[in-house]
C-alpha cells in the first residue's frame, strides 16, 4: 500500500438497483479534497442535478471519514454526513464523534456514497470486504437501542458499530438526526429524514484492519504529548470534569444563555441544569469518543418512576440542555434529561426539538396557536408535561406535531406573518445555544454560513477585546491575522476575523477533527495538527494549505446553494436578533441591522465573492474548483 | 477592603472553593487581583488565567472576568464589596 491515512476505497451503493461498487479516487484527489465535509460535498455535487430535493430518491447521502480518522489520536474520531437538507434546502455537512468513522476506516473504506431508494426497509452491513444490503423490516419503527440490538444479533457481531435513524427519521421529521452507538449525533439539518426517505434504517460496520500511518514513532510521540498539554488547558479540563454541560453556568453568568425563545439571556433556574448539578445528581460515568482522553461525554442514570434514564443513551449536553430547558423555561433537570433521552431514542435533533417547542409556546402565548389546535397540550413556557407530549407528537407527526415536524420555517409560514416574527432561524435552521447579541460574530456567522446557523462554524468572540482581555488566538497569528477586535463590534475587521475563524473550523470538518481539542484554546495547537498530519499521511502540510482546504469547503457548499436558488436574500438574521435582551448582564444588547448588512458585504469581499455572495470564477479556479465555475455559468 | 471572588469550573477544582473573600488594604485593579490569585494558587492556576508565548512570557489572558453584573476590563478598579467571577473563555460554540 502506498497511501498513508486513507484507503483509496470509496463504497458506492445504489439502493434502487441494489448495486454495490468501489471507486479508487487516487492520491491527487485525496490531497485536494482530503475527506469529511469536502469529500462528501464533492460526491454530492457530482451526482446532484437541479431540481433534486432532499427527500427525492435521486438525492445522494455521503458518510465520509478523513485520512486522520481512526488513528489513536484524541480528537480524531469524527466523520461527516453530507446531503441536501430537508430542513433548509441547502447542502448540509454534519459531523459526529463516536466510533463509526474509525470503524469504517478499519473496514477498509474512506466513505460510503449512497443514492436511490430501497423498495423496503434495509440496512447496509459492512464487515470488512463483505458488504451487503439486509432487510430492516423487523427493526423499522423501533427506537434506536432496540434497533442496534436487532442488527448486532442479525449479524452475530456484538461489536458492530451501528449508525442509524430512529422513528423520527422514518417519519421524515425535518430535523431527524443520525446517531452512532446511541449517543453520538450527526445532529443538525435533518439528515436522518434523508435516510428515512431512502428506506435506509442503518449502516452497521465492523473492521479488522489498522489505519496505515506514515511515521508510527512520531505519531506515538505526539499522542503521548497530549496528556501533558491537556492538564494545563482550562477549556478541556472543564469538558473533562463536567462535559459540555459545564458551559451552562458560564453562559448564564455571562448573560448569554438563550431563554424563553431567545427573549433574554439569563435563566433563573439555570443552576438546576448545570454540569455541577448533573454531577451531583444523575451522573452515571464519563465516556469518550474513540481514542480520546478528554472524555467529555457524561452519561446519566435515574430510577425515579416516570423519569427513568438509561445511560446507554448518553446524557444531556450543553446544546440540548439549553434548547430543552432555558429556551422553553423548563428548569427541572429530570424533565430536561428525560426529554433529551426521548430525542436520542427517537432520533430527533434535541436543539431543533427544543427550539420548535419554544417557538410553539410563544405562539400559543400570543394566541397564534389556538387551544383546540394544540389538542390538549397546554403549550405554556415552563410546562414540563407539554414538552414531553410535544416530543411524542412530533415523532409521530400527530396533531400539532405534524405541523412542527416540518421545521420552524415551514411551520411559521403556514401560521402567518405574526408567527414568522417569532421564528428564530436562518435558512430554515433554528439557532444553537449561542446568541449573536452576546457574541456578535455569531450574528455574521449565522447569517452567511451556507448550512445555516452552525455554532461551530467558527470560534466566536470570547476573549477578544483591544482594551481588556486581548486574546487573539495563536492560530490566527499563524495565518497572518494579528489585529484585535472588540467582542461587541460588528464591523469590517470583524468580517475578516470571522472569515479566518471560519476557515480554521472548516478544515476541522474536512479532516474530521474535534473542535474541542483543536480550536484556539483547545489542547492541540496548530503546529501539533500539522505534525500529526505529517505523521499520519506523510504530507508536508502548511497553514496556508489548511486555509485553502477550509476555503474549498465553504465555496463548494456555497456553489451548491447558488445552484439550488438559495442566494444572498437568505443571508439574514431573524427579527428577534434586532430586539434588545430584556434582562441580565447584557440587557439592551442587540444586533444593529445596518452594521450587519455592511459586514455581510465586507465578508463577501474578503471571500472573493461578488456583491450577491456568488463565488467568483477566479476564486474557484484558485481553489481547483474550476468545474464548479462552469456549472455556475451554465446554472445547472 | 473586602472582595468576594467566585470560582466556576475549572477554577474551583484548584481553589477547592466556590468562592472566597479576599481582604486587601490597597485598591486593586482586575489585573492585580489576578496576580494575587496566581501567587496563592500556583502554576496550574496561572496556566488557566494567562496565555503564554513560546518563551513562556505572558502575552494575554484566557479568562473573562465579571464584576458584579457586568464584564470587566483588566484595568478596571475593584471597590469594597465588589463581587468578581472568573469565567473560562468558551471558544468554538
Amino acid at each position: 500500500m502506498s497511501s498513508f491515512g486513507y484507503n483509496n476505497r470509496i463504497l458506492m451503493v445504489n439502493l434502487s438497483s441494489g448495486e454495490i461498487g468501489l471507486e479508487h479516487p487516487g492520491d491527487a484527489f485525496y490531497r485536494r479534497y482530503v475527506g469529511g465535509a469536502n469529500l462528501g460535498a464533492y460526491y454530492l455535487l457530482k451526482n446532484w442535478k437541479k431540481g433534486i430535493g432532499a427527500l427525492d430518491p435521486e438525492n445522494t447521502i455521503v458518510f465520509a471519514a478523513s485520512p486522520l480518522t481512526g488513528t489513536p489520536v484524541p480528537g480524531f474520531s469524527r466523520h461527516s454526513v453530507v446531503s441536501v437538507s430537508p430542513l433548509t434546502g441547502t447542502i448540509v455537512d454534519s459531523e459526529a464523534g463516536g466510533y463509526f468513522g474509525p470503524e469504517l476506516k478499519k473496514a477498509g473504506y474512506d466513505a460510503v456514497v449512497i443514492t436511490g431508494k430501497a423498495k423496503k426497509p434495509v440496512y447496509l452491513a459492512i464487515l470488512d470486504d463483505k458488504v451487503e444490503l439486509k432487510s430492516a423490516e423487523n427493526i423499522w419503527g423501533r427506537v434506536t437501542k432496540e434497533a442496534e440490538m436487532g442488527i448486532r444479533k442479525d449479524l452475530k457481531e456484538d461489536k458492530a458499530i451501528v449508525t442509524q435513524i430512529g422513528p423520527a427519521g422514518e417519519n421524515l421529521v425535518s430535523f431527524a438526526c443520525i446517531v452512532n452507538n446511541l449517543k453520538h449525533f450527526n445532529g443538525r439539518g435533518g439528515l436522518g429524514a434523508v435516510m428515512g426517505s431512502k428506506n435506509l434504517k442503518a449502516i452497521a460496520v465492523r473492521g479488522s484492519k489498522k489505519v496505515n500511518v506514515f511515521n508510527e514513532e512520531l505519531l506515538r510521540e505526539k499522542v503521548k504529548s497530549f496528556a501533558g498539554k491537556f492538564k494545563d488547558n482550562p477549556f478541556n479540563n472543564l469538558l473533562n470534569r463536567l462535559g459540555t454541560a459545564g458551559v451552562t453556568t458560564l453562559q448564564n453568568t455571562d448573560g448569554q444563555l438563550p431563554t424563553k425563545n431567545f427573549q433574554t439571556g439569563v435563566f433563573s433556574k439555570a443552576e438546576n441544569l448545570s454540569g455541577e448539578k448533573i454531577h451531583e445528581t444523575i451522573f452515571h460515568r464519563a465516556e469518550a469518543c474513540y481514542a480520546c482522553s478528554v472524555r467529555c461525554k457524561m452519561t446519566v442514570s435515574n430510577e425515579t418512576e416516570g423519569f427513568e434514564l438509561d445511560p446507554a443513551y448518553g446524557g444531556p449536553e450543553y446544546e440540548g440542555i439549553s434548547a430543552l430547558g432555558p429556551y422553553t423555561e423548563i428548569g427541572d433537570l429530570l424533565t430536561v434529561a428525560k426529554a433529551n433521552e426521548m430525542c436520542n431514542k427517537y432520533g430527533l435533533d434535541a436543539v431543533s426539538m427544543g427550539s420548535i417547542a419554544a417557538f410553539a409556546m410563544e405562539c400559543y402565548e400570543k394566541g397564534l396557536i389556538k387551544k383546540e389546535e394544540a389538542e390538549g397540550i397546554e403549550l405554556v413556557f415552563g410546562n414540563n408535561e407539554a414538552l414531553i407530549q410535544l416530543i411524542k407528537a412530533v415523532k409521530e407527526r400527530k396533531g400539532i406535531g405534524n405541523l412542527l415536524a416540518d421545521g420552524i420555517r415551514k411551520a411559521a409560514e403556514k401560521m402567518g406573518k405574526e408567527a414568522e416574527k417569532l421564528a428564530v432561524h436562518v435558512k430554515g435552521m433554528d439557532f444553537a445555544a449561542h446568541d449573536p447579541r452576546a457574541k456578535v460574530s455569531f450574528g455574521l456567522a449565522y447569517a452567511v454560513q451556507p448550512i445555516g446557523p452552525d455554532h461551530i462554524g467558527h470560534f466566536g468572540d470570547p476573549g477578544l477585546s483591544p482594551d481588556g482581555f486581548d486574546n487573539v488566538p495563536d492560530q490566527l497569528n499563524s495565518f497572518g491575522f494579528y489585529d484585535t477586535h472588540s467582542p461587541d463590534d460588528l464591523d469590517l475587521g470583524k468580517a475578516a476575523f470571522f472569515y479566518y475563524g471560519q476557515m480554521i473550523n472548516s478544515f476541522h470538518d474536512v479532516f474530521d477533527i474535534c473542535t474541542f481539542t483543536s480550536v484556539p484554546g483547545g489542547t492541540w495547537e496548530l503546529s501539533d495538527i500539522l505534525e500529526l498530519i505529517k505523521a499520519i499521511t506523510g504530507w508536508n502540510y502548511s497553514a496556508w494549505e489548511l486555509m485553502k482546504l477550509g476555503e474549498r469547503r465553504v465555496n463548494m457548499l456555497k456553489v451548491f446553494n447558488v445552484l439550488n436558488g438559495i442566494g444572498a436574500e437568505e443571508d439574514r438574521l431573524p427579527p428577534r436578533m434586532f430586539e434588545p435582551f430584556q434582562s441580565g448582564p447584557r440587557k439592551g444588547a442587540k444586533i444593529e441591522k445596518e452594521a450587519l448588512e455592511k459586514t455581510i458585504k465586507a465578508y463577501y469581499q474578503v471571500a472573493g465573492w461578488d456583491s450577491s455572495g456568488v463565488p467568483g470564477k477566479a476564486k474557484l479556479i484558485e481553489l481547483g474548483l474550476g468545474w464548479l465555475s462552469e456549472r455556475l455559468e451554465k446554472k445547472e | 477592603m473586602e472582595i468576594k471572588v467566585h470560582y466556576l469550573s475549572p477554577f474551583m477544582e484548584i481553589t477547592e472553593a466556590k468562592n472566597e473573600i479576599i481582604k486587601t488594604k490597597k485598591e486593586l485593579t482586575i489585573a492585580e487581583l489576578l496576580e494575587q490569585l496566581v501567587e496563592r494558587y500556583g502554576e496550574r492556576f496561572a496556566k488557566f488565567i494567562y496565555r503564554y508565548d513560546a518563551n513562556k512570557q505572558i502575552e494575554g489572558y484566557r479568562v473573562i472576568i465579571k464584576k458584579n453584573d457586568y464584564l470587566a476590563k483588566k484595568d478596571d478598579f475593584i471597590k469594597d464589596g465588589d463581587q468578581i467571577t472568573l469565567i473560562t473563555a468558551i471558544i468554538g460554540g
